[in-house]
């Protein structure tokens, strides 16, 4: 009887493990870095739209507002203190960030504005470059058929959307990062 | 006494043996790679046209009729618009109460096909279990993401000025990769 009961436990744990081993598993276990690139866009977007300042807070739930206004008294380094200084990382010794909306739809996507941000005392920008506020004329991003990207060797880059309303369009706001390693 | 020492002996053997088999059940199961996750984009893809269906309203994307796509200011001269202060979600759900699905099915792919990419995902919108709205591709998926909403709201017959109050609803958005 022991025996007969035994057999049937190991059946069912055969039985299991079978089960379990086979086919693709229907569970995965994402990779660290991945799942901080969603958490990342996440809270990135949720910091954006919870800025509590008149000049600088232009994102609301998916809404953009306020972008003209914030453009012409828009310093990039207040920028970086007010939206991205609780996402520094001390991994890189410079970061630079640049927000900026796109169209949708369109074979070359036009960029309609766009911004950026950096830390005080890391770069050599010239005072035309943060007057005005491209992202593209300083050092660290260009534009590559009107889309900026990172354009540092050893630079870690990354690239957040986000679909939102614009002058009664839907549009990607988008926020670049380009960092360079230690 | 010997009895019982032949006994000790099974049950030796019996605990060396089940330890055995668990210790290769363990080694084949943690020798087993995970495969690589890759649905991060879809879980953006998913929240995205959830967040912004759900807070977007229809008088938002227009001035007067004259919207920015085409078919929402054609369904606004038409009529077929009651409540502009509703959210593109709420629209859609007065369309299904109306008995307007295929109307529903136009709007939502015709707002959502620009931001997400057909060539990758495969997106189903369900009103109360009603499907209305679908891609290829759900049936072959291993990989889904559901949202769910609950919708109600209201608009004003303007033959009759009564307002009539629909749902709620349970609206469903399914993404799965392709």
């Amino acid at each position: 009887m022991t025996f007969v009961v035994y057999l049937f436990a190991l059946s069912i744990f055969f039985f299991a493990l079978k089960d379990a081993l086979s086919g693709d598993p229907k569970l995965k276990v994402k990779s660290e870095d991945i799942f901080n690139k969603f958490t990342g866009t996440e809270l990135l977007f949720n910091k954006l739209s919870n800025v509590y300042d008149e000049d600088y807070g232009f994102l609301e739930s998916s809404r953009i507002k306020n972008f003209d206004s914030l453009l012409s008294k828009y310093n990039p380094i207040a920028g970086y203190e007010l939206y991205f200084k609780n996402f520094d990382n001390t991994a890189f010794t410079k970061i630079d960030y640049c927000i900026f909306l796109e169209e949708l739809s369109g074979q070359n996507k036009k960029v309609i504005r766009n911004i950026a941000a950096y830390r005080n005392g890391t770069q050599d920008y010239s005072i035309e470059i943060i007057a005005g506020t491209k992202c593209g004329a300083n050092k660290f991003t260009q534009y590559t058929n009107a889309e900026p990207k990172c354009k540092i060797e050893n630079a870690d880059l990354l690239l957040l959307t986000k679909p939102v309303l614009f002058n009664q369009n839907i549009v990607n706001l988008k926020v670049l990062m380009c960092a360079e390693r230690k | 006494m010997k009895k019982m020492n032949r006994k000790a002996y099974i049950f030796l053997i019996d605990a060396i043996f089940a330890l055995v088999i668990l210790v290769i059940g363990f080694m084949i199961i943690s020798s087993k790679t995970t495969t690589d996750f890759s649905d991060t984009p879809l879980l953006l893809t998913t929240n995205n046209v959830v967040d912004l269906l759900s807070t977007l309203k229809i008088n938002e994307m227009c001035t007067g009729c004259v919207c920015s796509y085409n078919l929402i200011s054609n369904y606004c001269q038409t009529d077929f618009i009651k409540n502009k202060d509703s959210t593109v979600f709420d629209y859609l759900g007065e369309l299904y109460y109306r008995g307007y699905s295929t109307k529903a099915a136009l709007v939502f792919s015709n707002i959502t096909s620009d931001f997400y990419r057909k060539d990758l995902f495969g997106i189903e919108l369900k009103i109360n279990s009603a499907q209305i709205y679908t891609d290829t591709g759900k049936d072959s998926t291993f990989e889904l993401i559901s949202r769910k909403k609950v919708i109600f709201g209201f608009y004003e017959d303007p033959s009759t000025g009564d307002i009539k109050f629909w749902g709620p609803y349970i609206l469903e958005v399914n993404v799965w990769p392709k």
